[in-house]
């Protein structure tokens, strides 16, 4: 089992200019720290215009600080928007690049369209062209690193013969995932090779058949040398562990909370244009605070990483024997909680946590 | 959820909730639906909605137009409703600031009967092949709105959200929410254009800088509609979770 942070960079209102400053710099911290505490990965989103909830506009120049800031922990950019007008295919793969170069090979490449109408309206994206630009981006990107030269015409973009400089440190590419939120993504994800980086809160059951979908595809999915497959599943969770389950409930609910409340603010392509592009919400639902049993509100999601150490090896065993791979924590939103009550929460997991789930871990395929 | 919106007062134009709200639907109006959405000035979105409202990232401002068939022995009727998308906790509404109905009975029939104040006006709805047009006059042009470029597309891609209203229930102030069921049997989309709004006309005099900025979008169909008996009622003063309450429980 592989954990990693996910870092979103909100900032609640009044969202001052120190209140930003102090979010990029507990992220740093958090990073740092998690590098040493022996987490896996730090992904950081690529959002724009999304007040409170994210604030991370230029995640490329973070994980460029985080590279030189870490020595041994996987940087993921997750994810990059593959929206023309908002990235353009070409400056993505250079960007990659040069951070892989600057952290030895360290770097992940999570590949998305963007769900709100905020950010593609804010950029006269066209909600229709985002999934044919995506897979545009994934099938082309690799052969601009693989290739001396590289041109291509495309629907949503096209380049002239080109050298695309520099090229990443790992090969033949860094490991590359899609964000994935809505149904029928993981197939998506499945038919190109890429893993599966989960960005929303999901039910065992639920999540387990589209597991099971992913994996089928991926088995028989052949790719060309310029290629590898990474057959891997991550989800994202929250994260807040503590002696006293009680106290780790309330607290953990206050994360949770606060995250849906920033989360329920963004605005929805789905919800404001007519189109088939976008059948569901996408990004990140309502994350169900009632209990399953009872329906009753209780704070905490089911399956969240909330709790004592042996409560949260509970969770994480059986999120693992669906065949989940790997967890992302968000382990604060908008410094709802204190940053040393985050680092106590984070010292203890990997205290008392992480060396019962790691022995006999899943192998990242290709990574 | 903490309170956001900065509208303090109680619209003018606010609909009075009686004894008579209705207590089954009406079912199965035919109709035409045209619904806009476009931006609009996020401060002034946030002005127009009520503390326990919650503007949207950025603003936006939603026409929808009905048209709806004669039936049963009704004339047909045109309603058109000028609202702002916005958060009732979680849950995507819109908050509508103004109608228009061209029947003044049904206009009455649409106050006793859901609390839902409309104006008398006259409304257009022209097809032609490049663009169904809009128009609502009172004493002048109030608005004028387009959907450019009609292209058939999949029923399943347009949504409609529930809409909220202010009324009054003895002397109290209450959103109410209106929730509409549409079978779509054919449904069009295009690009919105809105070359004249009365911002003080469709809002009761509250401000003269509603204004549709960037397009978004926009749809045409063909519809079934079913008015479901209104259900809830939120006070506008505190947040949705603590503020919602059963229509049966504030008037029996």
């Amino acid at each position: 089992m592989k954990f990693g942070l996910f870092l979103e960079l909100s900032v609640s209102r009044p969202a001052t200019r120190e209140a930003e400053a102090r979010v990029f710099r507990h992220s740093v911290e958090d990073a740092v720290l998690a590098d040493k505490l022996g987490f896996d990965h730090v992904w950081v989103v690529e959002h724009h215009f999304l007040a409170e909830y994210s604030h991370s506009g230029a995640p490329e120049v973070l994980l460029g600080a985080l590279a030189s800031a870490t020595e041994r922990i996987r940087l993921g950019h997750g994810v990059v928007v593959c929206v023309p007008e908002i990235n353009h295919p070409v400056r993505v793969a250079e960007r990659i690049a040069v951070l892989d170069i600057l952290s030895s090979g360290r770097v992940d490449f999570g590949t998305g369209r963007s769900s709100t109408w905020t950010e593609l309206g804010g950029f006269f994206g066209d909600p229709d062209l985002t999934k044919q630009s995506w897979s545009e981006y994934v099938e082309t990107i690799p052969r601009m690193w693989a290739s001396p030269l590289f041109a291509y015409e495309g629907v949503t973009f096209s380049v002239p013969e080109r050298q695309i400089l520099p090229r990443p440190v790992q090969q033949p590419h860094p490991p590359m995932w899609v964000a994935v939120s809505s149904p029928g993504t993981e197939i998506d994800a499945a038919e190109r090779g890429l893993g599966w980086l989960g960005v929303n809160f999901s039910g065992y059951d639920a999540l387990a058949v589209r597991i099971g979908r992913y994996r089928d595809i991926m088995a028989g999915l052949e790719l060309g040398p310029a290629r590898h497959k990474n057959n891997t599943v991550y989800t994202v969770n929250f994260l807040y562990c503590h002696e006293d389950a009680d106290y780790a409930a309330e607290r953990g609910g206050k994360l949770a909370t606060e995250f849906q409340y920033l989360a329920d603010q963004n605005l929805h392509t789905r919800e404001v244009v007519v189109t088939p592009s976008y059948p569901t919400l996408g990004g990140i639902p309502t994350v169900s605070q009632r209990d399953a049993e009872s329906g009753k509100k209780k704070g905490v999601p089911e399956g969240a990483c909330v709790g004592t150490p042996d409560q949260i090896v509970e969770i994480i065993e059986r999120w693992q024997s669906i065949g989940v791979d790997g967890i992302n924590f968000i382990i604060n939103s908008a410094e709802v909680l204190d940053s040393d009550e985050v680092r106590r929460s984070m010292h203890l997991f990997t205290e008392k946590v992480m060396p019962r789930l790691k022995s006999g871990a899943v192998t990242m395929a290709g990574a | 959820m903490p309170l956001d919106g900065l509208h303090q007062a109680v619209f003018p134009r606010a609909g009075q909730l009686n004894q008579r709200l209705s207590k089954s639907p009406t079912t199965q109006l035919p109709a035409t639906v045209l619904q806009l959405t476009t931006e609009a000035p996020a401060g002034v979105c946030r002005g127009l909605l009520p503390p326990a409202l919650h503007p949207v990232n950025p603003g936006v401002l939603v026409i929808t137009a009905y048209e709806v068939a004669a039936a049963d022995g009704r004339a047909s009727f045109r309603t058109v409703e000028v609202g702002i998308q916005c958060r009732a906790g979680a849950r995507a509404r819109r908050y509508v600031l103004g109608a228009a109905v061209d029947d003044p009975r049904i206009a009455a029939d649409m106050e006793d009967r859901w609390g839902y104040v409309s104006s008398p006006a006259s409304i257009r709805l022209d097809r032609r092949y490049e663009r169904i047009e809009l128009t609502v006059a009172a004493e002048h042009t109030v608005l004028r709105a387009s959907l450019l470029g009609p292209q058939p597309v999949t029923p399943a891609a347009v949504l409609y959200v529930a809409g909220l209203r202010p009324t009054v229930y003895q002397g109290q102030p209450w959103i109410a929410q209106f929730e509409r069921a549409f079978e779509i049997s054919r449904a069009d989309r295009g690009r919105p254009q809105v070359s004249e709004l009365d911002s003080a006309w469709w809002t009761g005099g509250e401000t003269t800088a509603l204004a549709a900025t960037q397009p978004i979008s926009g749809s045409f169909t063909r519809a079934d509609v079913t008015l479901n008996p209104t259900r809830f009622l939120i006070a506008p003063g505190q947040s949705r979770s603590a503020g919602t309450r059963r229509v049966a429980d504030v008037i029996g």
